[in-house]
C-alpha cells in the first residue's frame, strides 16, 4: 500500500492506483480526457498533468499514467501542470467548433467543463479550422466529428473492450477520424456507450435529441427491465417521458457500461397505447376508485368460487416491484394461484436453478471476469444478457477458457465477442483443471424467465450446479 | 587506420559476398560461434563504447544487458531502418554498398542475445537497399552463415525482411513494434520497456543499421581497437555523416567520431559551395538545435555536441548558407513534424499546426511581437508529449530563437522575410 | 477481380507470416500494385485475406503515406519537399511539375498518365532535389531533367 503525499494530504492507496485516482480517493478532480477507468491506460490527452516535486520521480507527469508510489509528493496545482494543461485545452479548442449551443451533449460535457477548470480562455490561434464530413451511424447515434478532442476512448472501447470491428480510427496526424469504413449503423450491440464514453458531443443519442438540457431532467437510479443481469441504469425523464437512458456504475454488475437494448428500446415505455390511467371497464377514473373496484370484484369472486379457482398471472417480464407486489397478493388471498410462465418447463428450469443457487455459488459479473474456466450452458449468451457477454470477453482476454455447452453451437457462437471452444456436453468441459493449477467454474444457467430454446430440465439444472460445487471445493481460489 | 563500415565499398556497384568473404567478412561470426560465449560477444560490445547511432545514442551493450535471459517464450532483435528523418540518409549509402556487415553483424547480436529470429524493418523506397539484403540474406544462408544450424554449431537464426509503407514515427522504437505487429504504428508507452515486453510481448532489442553493422568489426578486432578509432578520448567508433545543403560535395562519409565539425565540412565535403559563406547547420537530422560558425570547432560525438545544445543525433548535417532564411527553413521542418506527427497525443498533433502557423504568418510579413512567446511557450510544453517526435520538432524552433531570435524579430518588424527581395 | 495466382502468393505471404497481421502492409501494398491504388474492392479482398474487417484494414491503409486510398494515374510522382530538397530549391522543380502536368499536387494529368505529390524526406538528401516516379528514384533535378525524365517514364508506359 504506497503512501504519498497529494497537494499536502497524506494519501494511502492499493498498490497499483494511478496518482490520478489516488488524488480522486481525497476528493481532488485531477482534470482528464483519455483516461477512464474502464479502459486501458492511453496517456494520449496530456490534460492530466502533475508536477511531482519529491520522491521516486520529480517533475511534470502524466497523473493517468503514473502509478502511486511509496514518498511521491504530488502537487496538482503546481503553475507549470496548470500552464500545460490550460495549453492542452488551447490546442484542444483550436479546430473545436464552438457550436454548444445546438450540442446536446452541452451541460454534460467533459470539456465544456475542465475547458472551464483548464482557464483557457482567448483564443490565440489565428488559423482555419480543420472539418470533417459526418457518417450515418445507425437510428440510435449522431455523428458529429468536428466535436472530437481526439482522446481515443471510442475506439478504446469499441474495438478493445467490446471487441467490434466495425468502427475505429482512421488517418494520421491532424486528421485521425473516428468512425466507420462506410455509412451504415453501428453493428456492435454495446455501440450506445459511446454517447457515455465521448467526453464531447461526437456521439449523442438520436433517439431523445434535442428535447431537453441536463439540469431539465428528472433521474432515478434504477435496474434495466430487459434481461436478467440488472444492469444498473439511469434514466432520464422530461415531462413524463423517457428521453434517454444511461448507464448508472455498478462494479458488481454492469461496471460503466450497458447494451444497447437497455439504451434504446425504450418505446414502449412512451408508446401512446400504454394505459397511463386507471379504468374500470374502459372508463377512465381515479387510483382509489380502482383499488376499491378491484378489490371488491376479487372478493365476490372469492365469495362465489373459493380462492383455489383465482389464479394471478405476472410475467417473466414484469418488472421486480410487479413481481413482489404480485407475490403479496398472491400470500393474502391464501390458496389463489400465482403464475409468471406459461410454459411448466420454464418454471421448473427456473425454480430449480433459484433453489440451487445460494450466496456461495452465485456469481456476480465481476467474479465472471475473473474466472478461469466459463462454461456456457446451452445459451444465447447475445440474447439472453448481452453484458454478460462483455464480461466473458474480459475473462478470456486476461486467458480464461471458455465452452460452450450446445447441441447445435452455430447461431450462438457466431456473434460472441470472444473465442470459446464449442462442446456437446457438460461432461467434455474440462472441470477438474488440467491446465494451469486448479480451474474455477462458472455455471452460466439459461434464464428461464426469457423466450428461446426451453428450459433445462430440473436433473441438467442439478448436473450443472454439481460440477461447480466440486470445481469450488477442489480449486485453490485466485 | 582503416574505418571498418565502409572499408568494403566499391565505387560503382554493391560489394559482393565473395569480396566481402574474402575481406575478412563473417570471420567476427565464425570467431564468436566457435569460440566465444554468447555474454563474451555482449562484454565485448559493451567494452567498446558503442553507442546506437540512431539518434539517442543510447549504449548498444548496455541495452542488451537490459534484456531478461529467464523469462520463457521468443525474445526479438529489430533492426531499424525506417530511416526517414529529413537529412539522413546514411543507411541507405551503407546498404546500397554493403547488405554484408549488417547481415553479419545482426546474426552476432542474435547469438549474444539468444535470439532465434530477427526482422530489418524498412522504409518504403529503399527498394534497392531491401533487395541487396534479401540476396545477402540468401546468400549467407547458402553458405551456412544463417538460417539451420550456423557454421555447423547448434546455433540456428533467421532474419526476415519487413517492408514498410512510409511514415516517420516507424521509426520511433515502440511504434515500430506496433507497425510489424501490423497494428496503426503509434508509440506505446515507456515503461514496460521494449527489452522487457516488446513484439509480441516478448523481450525486444531495437538497433539501427549503423549499430548493428559496428558489431563484427568490434568482435573481430577487439573493443580496444574500436574506441580508438575515435579522435577524442571519451569517443568510439567511426560514424557516418551524410552531408546535404550548401557544401560542395553532398555524399555520406565514414569519418572517425570525434571529426569536427568544420573538418567534415572543409575536409571531405569539399568546403562551402561556390563561394557559399556558412551561417549555420543542423548536425544530426532534423531534430536537433541548429549550431552555428562558432560551434565549427565542436568534435562531433555525442556527448561533446550535446554540450553545446544540440545532439550528434543521426548524423545527417544540413548546412545553410547567409543569406538562407532560417525561419523559412525552420518553416519547412515544422511542417515535416506537422504532417508526420501519429496524431496519437495532443501538444503534437495540435502544437505542431499552431507554430507551424505562427512561423508561416512570420515569414508572410504578418509576425506579431507575442508570437515570439507563444513559440517559446510551445517549445517548453511540446516536451510533454507522449513520445520523442514533438519534442524532436521543437529542437530546430529552440534552435532558431535562441541564435537567431534577432532575424525573426527582423521579419516581423519589417513585415516581410528579409531575405527576400522587395 | 483479383488474378487467382496473385491470391495464391498473398495467402502464403499471410500464412508464412507471425501473425496474420504482420502481413498486411505487404498485401495492401501488392493490392496496390495490382488495382493502381488501394481501391474499396481491394481493401475487402485484404480484410478477407488478412482476416480484419474492412475498417480495420482502413485503419491502416489511411495511416501511411504511399498507399493510396483515391483514384491514381498510371503513375505516381512524388516531389521530395523535406528540408535538404528545400534548401536545393525543389519548389522550382514543383512548379515545374505544375506546370507541364497542369495540375495541383493531389491531381492528375489530363491524359490519367501522372499523379503529382508532394513527399516526405526520401533519404535522397545528398541528391536533392530528388523525386519518385512509381517508386524509381531520382535525384539532382532539374527543370531539363524533369522534362527528360517525364518523356522517358511515359514512353516506357506505352
Ligand atoms: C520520431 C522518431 C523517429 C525515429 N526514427 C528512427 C529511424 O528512422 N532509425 C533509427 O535507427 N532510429 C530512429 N529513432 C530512434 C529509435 O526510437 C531508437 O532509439 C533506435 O532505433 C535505437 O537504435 P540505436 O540504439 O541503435 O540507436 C527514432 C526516434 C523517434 C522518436
Ligand atoms: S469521438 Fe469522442 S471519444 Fe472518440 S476520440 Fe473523439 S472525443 Fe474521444
Ligand atoms: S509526440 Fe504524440 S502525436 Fe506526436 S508522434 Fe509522438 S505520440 Fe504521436
Ligand atoms: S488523462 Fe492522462 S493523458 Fe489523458
Amino acid at each position: 500500500m504506497p503512501k504519498l503525499i497529494i497537494d499536502d494530504i497524506a494519501v494511502e492507496v492499493p498498490a497499483g492506483t494511478n496518482v490520478l485516482e489516488a488524488a480522486r480517493s481525497v476528493g481532488i478532480t485531477i482534470p482528464h480526457f483519455c483516461y477512464h477507468p474502464a479502459l486501458a491506460i492511453a496517456g494520449a490527452c496530456r490534460l492530466c498533468a502533475v508536477k511531482l516535486l519529491d520522491g521516486p520521480v520529480k517533475g511534470i507527469q502524466m497523473s493517468c499514467s503514473l502509478p502511486a508510489q511509496d514518498g511521491m509528493v504530488v502537487s496538482t496545482t503546481d503553475p507549470e501542470a496548470l500552464q500545460l494543461r490550460s495549453m492542452v485545452i488551447e490546442w484542444l479548442m483550436i479546430n473545436h467548433p464552438h457550436d454548444c449551443p445546438v450540442c446536446d451533449e452541452g451541460g454534460e460535457c467533459l470539456l465544456q467543463d475542465f475547458t472551464i477548470a483548464g482557464g483557457h480562455g482567448r483564443r490565440r490561434y489565428q488559423g482555419k479550422k480543420r472539418t470533417f464530413l459526418n457518417q450515418y451511424l445507425g437510428e440510435g447515434i449522431q455523428h458529429e466529428m468536428n466535436r472530437c478532442i481526439e482522446c481515443y476512448r471510442c475506439v478504446r472501447f469499441y474495438q478493445d473492450y467490446a471487441g467490434g470491428t466495425d468502427f475505429g480510427v482512421t488517418g494520421s496526424a491532424g486528421r485521425v477520424y473516428f468512425g466507420r469504413f462506410a455509412d451504415g449503423a453501428l453493428e456492435s450491440p454495446f455501440s450506445g456507450n459511446l454517447v457515455d464514453i465521448c467526453p464531447t458531443g461526437v456521439f449523442t443519442d438520436k433517439t431523445g435529441r434535442f428535447r431537453a438540457r441536463y439540469w431539465d431532467y428528472e433521474f432515478a437510479p434504477s435496474i434495466c427491465p430487459h434481461c436478467s443481469v440488472g444492469c444498473n441504469t439511469s434514466p432520464q425523464n422530461f415531462q413524463r417521458e423517457l428521453i434517454k437512458v444511461v448507464a448508472r456504475r455498478n462494479d458488481q454488475v454492469n461496471g460503466w457500461f450497458i447494451c444497447d437494448r437497455g439504451r434504446f428500446d425504450k418505446g414502449y415505455v412512451n408508446d401512446g397505447r400504454r394505459p397511463r390511467q386507471p379504468m374500470i371497464d374502459g372508463v377512465a377514473c381515479g387510483y382509489e376508485e380502482a383499488l376499491d373496484a378491484l378489490a371488491g370484484r376479487i372478493s365476490d369472486f372469492i365469495g362465489m368460487n373459493g380462492t383455489g379457482s383465482l389464479a394471478l398471472v405476472g410475467s417473466a417480464r414484469l418488472s421486480l416491484e410487479g413481481a413482489i407486489l404480485l407475490g403479496e397478493l398472491a400470500r393474502y388471498l391464501d390458496g389463489a394461484q400465482l403464475c409468471y410462465f406459461a410454459d411448466s418447463s420454464l418454471s421448473g428450469g427456473s425454480l430449480a436453478a433459484v433453489q440451487l443457487l445460494n450466496e456461495q455459488n452465485a456469481a456476480s459479473l465481476s467474479d465472471l471476469e475473473g474466472a478461469d474456466c466459463i462454461a456456457l450452458l446451452d445459451l444465447d449468451l447475445m440474447q439472453e444478457g448481452p453484458m454478460l457477454a462483455l464480461a466473458v470477453r474480459k475473462a478470456a482476454l486476461a486467458g480464461a477458457q471458455v465452452y460452450l455447452v450446445a447441441a447445435e453451437p452455430g447461431a450462438a457462437q457466431k456473434d460472441l465477442p470472444f473465442r470459446c471452444t464449442a462442446v456437446g456436453s457438460l461432461d467434455e468441459v474440462p472441470l477438474e483443471g488440467g491446465g494451469q493449477g486448479g480451474r474455477r467454474l462458472r455455471r452460466r444457467r439459461k434464464g428461464a424467465r426469457t423466450a428461446g430454446p426451453p428450459g433445462l430440465d430440473r436433473s441438467e439444472v442439478g448436473h450443472a450446479a454439481a460440477g461447480g460445487e466440486r470445481l469450488r471445493r477442489g480449486a485453490a481460489g485466485p | 587506420m582503416e574505418l571498418p563500415l565502409f572499408k568494403h565499398n566499391r565505387p560503382d556497384r554493391p560489394v559482393t559476398f565473395a569480396q566481402y568473404r574474402q575481406e575478412g567478412g563473417f570471420k567476427a561470426l565464425e570467431k564468436a560461434i566457435s569460440g566465444m560465449s554468447p555474454t563474451e560477444v555482449q562484454q565485448a560490445v559493451i567494452d567498446s563504447g558503442l553507442r546506437g547511432r540512431g539518434g539517442a545514442g543510447f549504449p548498444t551493450g548496455r541495452k542488451w544487458s537490459f534484456v531478461p535471459r529467464d523469462l520463457p517464450g521468443p525474445r526479438w532483435l529489430i533492426c531499424n531502418c525506417d530511416e526517414m528523418e529529413p537529412g539522413t540518409y546514411k543507411d541507405r549509402v551503407l546498404l546500397e554498398h554493403n547488405p554484408y556487415s549488417l547481415i553479419e553483424g545482426m546474426t552476432l547480436a542474435c547469438y549474444a542475445l539468444g535470439v532465434r529470429h530477427a526482422f530489418i524493418f524498412i522504409r518504403k523506397g529503399y527498394e534497392k537497399a531491401a533487395a541487396n539484403l534479401g540476396r545477402g540474406i540468401a546468400e549467407a544462408k547458402e553458405a551456412g552463415l544463417l538460417g539451420e544450424r550456423i557454421a555447423g554449431s547448434d546455433v540456428s537464426i533467421d532474419i526476415d525482411l519487413h517492408l514498410s509503407a512510409g511514415r516517420y514515427i516507424c521509426g520511433e522504437e515502440t511504434a515500430l513494434i506496433n507497425a510489424l505487429e501490423g497494428k496503426r504504428p503509434n508509440p506505446r508507452s515507456k515503461p514496460p520497456f521494449p527489452a522487457v515486453k516488446g513484439l509480441w510481448d516478448g523481450p525486444t532489442v531495437v538497433n539501427n543499421v549503423e549499430t548493428l553493422a559496428n558489431i563484427p568489426a568490434i568482435v573481430a578486432h577487439g573493443p580496444g581497437w574500436f574506441k580508438s578509432l575515435a579522435l577524442n578520448p571519451e569517443g568510439a567508433g567511426s560514424k557516418l555523416f551524410c552531408v546535404s545543403g550548401a557544401v560542395t560535395n553532398r555524399a555520406c562519409f565514414e569519418l572517425p567520431i570525434g571529426t569536427t565539425l568544420g573538418a567534415i565540412i572543409d575536409g571531405p565535403c569539399g568546403g562551402m559551395r561556390e563561394g557559399k559563406k556558412f551561417k549555420a547547420c543542423i548536425p544530426g537530422g532534423a531534430s536537433t538545435q541548429f549550431l552555428t560558425a562558432e560551434h565549427l570547432n565542436v568534435p562531433m560525438d555525442f556527448d561533446t555536441v550535446a554540450k553545446v545544445g544540440s545532439r550528434l543525433g543521426s548524423g545527417g548535417v544540413i548546412v545553410f548558407e547567409e543569406g538562407r532564411c532560417l525561419v523559412a527553413a525552420t518553416l519547412n521542418l515544422i511542417d515535416f513534424f506537422a504532417r508526420e506527427s501519429c496524431g496519437w497525443c495532443t501538444p503534437c498533433r495540435e502544437g505542431l499546426p499552431f507554430v507551424k502557423e505562427i512561423l508561416a504568418r512570420i515569414e508572410a510579413g504578418g509576425g506579431e511581437e507575442r508570437d515570439l512567446g507563444i513559440l517559446r511557450e510551445h517549445v517548453k510544453y511540446l516536451s510533454y508529449s507522449f513520445c520523442a517526435l514533438a519534442p524532436g520538432a521543437m529542437a530546430p524552433l529552440e534552435g532558431l530563437l535562441t541564435h537567431f531570435e534577432d532575424e525573426v524579430r527582423e521579419h516581423i518588424s519589417k513585415r516581410r522575410c528579409p531575405f527576400k527581395g522587395q | 477481380m483479383m488474378p487467382e495466382a496473385l491470391r495464391t502468393s498473398l495467402q502464403a505471404r499471410v500464412a508464412a507470416a507471425v501473425t496474420p497481421r504482420e502481413a498486411a502492409v505487404d498485401v495492401m501494398k501488392e493490392l496496390q500494385a495490382h488495382y493502381g491504388w488501394l481501391t474499396d474492392e481491394a481493401v475487402g479482398e485484404a480484410a478477407r485475406l488478412l482476416g480484419l474487417s474492412e475498417l480495420q484494414v482502413e485503419e491502416l491503409a489511411t495511416f501511411y503515406e504511399m498507399i493510396y486510398r483515391r483514384p491514381v494515374g498510371k503513375k505516381v510522382i512524388h516531389v521530395c519537399d523535406s528540408i535538404s530538397c528545400w534548401c536545393a530549391c525543389c519548389e522550382e522543380i514543383m512548379r515545374h511539375l505544375k506546370e507541364r502536368l497542369g495540375v495541383e499536387p493531389g491531381g492528375t494529368s489530363a491524359d490519367g498518365m501522372f499523379t503529382l505529390l508532394p513527399c516526405c524526406c526520401m533519404g535522397m538528401c545528398g541528391d536533392s532535389p530528388a523525386m519518385s516516379v512509381n517508386g524509381t528514384p531520382y535525384g539532382k533535378l532539374t527543370p531539363e531533367l524533369v522534362d527528360e525524365i517525364l518523356a522517358r517514364e511515359r514512353a516506357l508506359a506505352s
